[in-house]
């Protein structure tokens, strides 16, 4: 593996996949994670509500999963190939559980099977959010890549560490799905969700510690530094501790934007602490940033095109439907 | 074609069909607009039953085509998966054992023939019952979704 630096456009389109990532783990995460609540519940005003809460937003928070595998598909090809390649079986459950899910949202207001799409909606919601945090896991874990390919099996992802990820994210998406709520709803949902919040918290705090202290392990093992060579680092971790005291702060004197708020400044400061241990790598310790790069032709090809055009109109449209429908939601 | 090699044609026989199926839904689709057109312009449209019948019916072709067309596209590009440049059998992926690859189609055929089948009944139960659906199925729309506000502006005043 070539060791030389990124070039700027290179850079360029790490920096848009690293805001897609963000962007999509931060929108269709609250969704998926209401998704998720709502198969705690079998109020049906609750559900209908929840509902509600997020249907102006999801399909358009999914289009950022799209934008992440189009610019991998573009810009760094070594990757896509090898990240569909190791994680065939979690892609296959998240595209089912995503089709479910999405159809559900119309077919369970038709009086026909209404608890099976009801069943849909939070299965495929949960199955969604473990596949995503498995795949994670696994890639923190490190993938075997040979001559650009992946060079394991089809099953390598289950295994206790991708699983207690995918467990992990769940109890994360559902943290923010729970702010989401009593962000944008009244009592008795807001009451409801902010009743889950401390619990959930706890969770994710509990399943950080167990996720960072086997990340730090494997990355003294892998690279025989303990990340002392980017000390600034550790700045990331520290928000994400700042973040946490915020959400239980937020459900004590219940302000109904700090849980939500605080939740999102959680997976900001998880997915850049992940980014600087990783650094250069962009499939931890097998392959570089560098040599993930599709040649120069077609990066600034998708530069013109892409990069100039398409990812200002998604962004554009993204924040006018979050203008439009800012606010909580109306009772009908 | 038979200026090809034969390693470079492809099954001939599922393109050849399919084009025709697509090419006949899409005459089916503009007989029955223009036929429609005309009727309705001769003052026949609403009385002309076995017409009404027909419309209702052809409501699949839509599908249909698309689908056609989407196996004369992919069918009809074998051998290559980019052409003259990389070929199908040389683009798969390594690691992929015959048995994911069976699995995930398995899985892809039940999930499409689950939703599709709903989604024929919806649509076939929408087409039965007709125009001049009342109010009081704004009920069931999911809310703050196109369909749900489309409706409720044209039935509302103005929010």
């Amino acid at each position: 593996m070539s060791a030389t630096d990124p070039s700027a456009l290179a850079l360029f389109w790490v920096a848009v996949i690293g805001v897609a990532i963000l962007a999509y783990v931060v929108l269709d995460g609250f969704d998926l994670g209401v998704g998720i609540l709502f198969g705690a519940t079998k109020d049906a005003a609750l559900r209908d509500e929840m509902i509600a809460s997020i249907s102006p937003f999801w399909d358009g928070n999914e289009t950022w999963l799209i934008v992440v595998g189009a610019t991998l598909f573009a810009a760094f090809p070594t990757v896509y190939a090898v990240f569909l390649g190791a994680f065939y079986i979690p892609v296959l459950l998240l595209l089912l559980a995503l089709i479910f899910r999405g159809v559900a949202f119309e077919f369970r207001a038709r009086d026909a099977a209404q608890r099976f799409w009801d069943r849909s909606f939070a299965v495929g919601s949960l199955v969604a959010a473990f596949v995503q945090g498995a795949a994670v896991g696994a890639m923190i874990r490190g993938i075997p890549v040979v001559n650009g390919q992946f060079s394991g099996g089809s099953s390598d992802w289950v295994a206790a560490f991708p699983i207690l990820h995918g467990i992990g994210l769940v109890l994360g998406y559902a943290l923010l799905g729970a702010g989401w709520l009593v962000l944008k709803s009244e009592d008795p949902l807001r009451s409801w969700a902010r009743s889950r919040i401390p619990m959930l918290a706890t969770a994710v705090v509990a399943f950080l510690c167990v996720a960072v202290v086997t990340a730090f392990i494997d990355r003294a093992r892998m690279t025989g530094s303990l990340f002392l060579d980017r000390p600034w680092g550790f700045v990331f971790p520290l928000i994400g501790i700042l973040a946490i005291v915020g959400i239980f702060a937020g459900v004590r004197q219940r302000r109904d934007s700090w849980p939500f708020a605080m939740t999102v400044v959680l997976f900001v400061a998880a997915f850049l602490s992940l980014a600087v241990m990783f650094w250069p790598y962009m499939i931890p310790y097998s392959v570089t940033v560098a040599a993930a790069a599709a040649p120069q032709a077609s990066l600034s090809f998708l530069f013109w095109g892409a990069g100039l055009f398409v990812l200002p109109v998604i962004s554009a449209y993204t924040a006018v439907v979050y203008w439009v429908f800012r606010g909580k939601i109306r009772k009908s | 074609l038979e200026t090809f090699p034969v390693e470079d044609r492809p099954p001939v026989i599922i393109p050849f069909f399919a084009f025709r199926i697509m090419v006949g839904m899409g005459l089916i689709m503009l007989a029955v607009s223009w036929f429609g057109s005309f009727l309705r312009w001769s003052g026949r449209l609403e009385s002309t039953r076995w017409f009404l019948w027909v419309a209702f019916l052809s409501f699949p072709s839509g599908f249909i085509a698309v689908l056609a067309g989407w196996f004369t596209a992919e069918v009809g590009r074998q051998p290559w998966v980019v052409y003259g440049l990389l070929r199908t059998k040389d683009a798969v992926t390594p690691s992929l054992t015959t048995g994911d690859v069976l699995i995930s189609l398995a899985c892809y055929v039940i999930a499409y023939a689950t939703i599709y089948s709903f989604g024929l009944f919806f649509i076939y139960r929408l087409l039965r019952d007709g125009p001049g659906r009342d109010a009081s199925d704004r009920a069931k729309m999911t809310p703050a979704r196109p369909l749900a506000v489309a409706m409720q502006s044209s039935t509302d005043e103005p929010r």
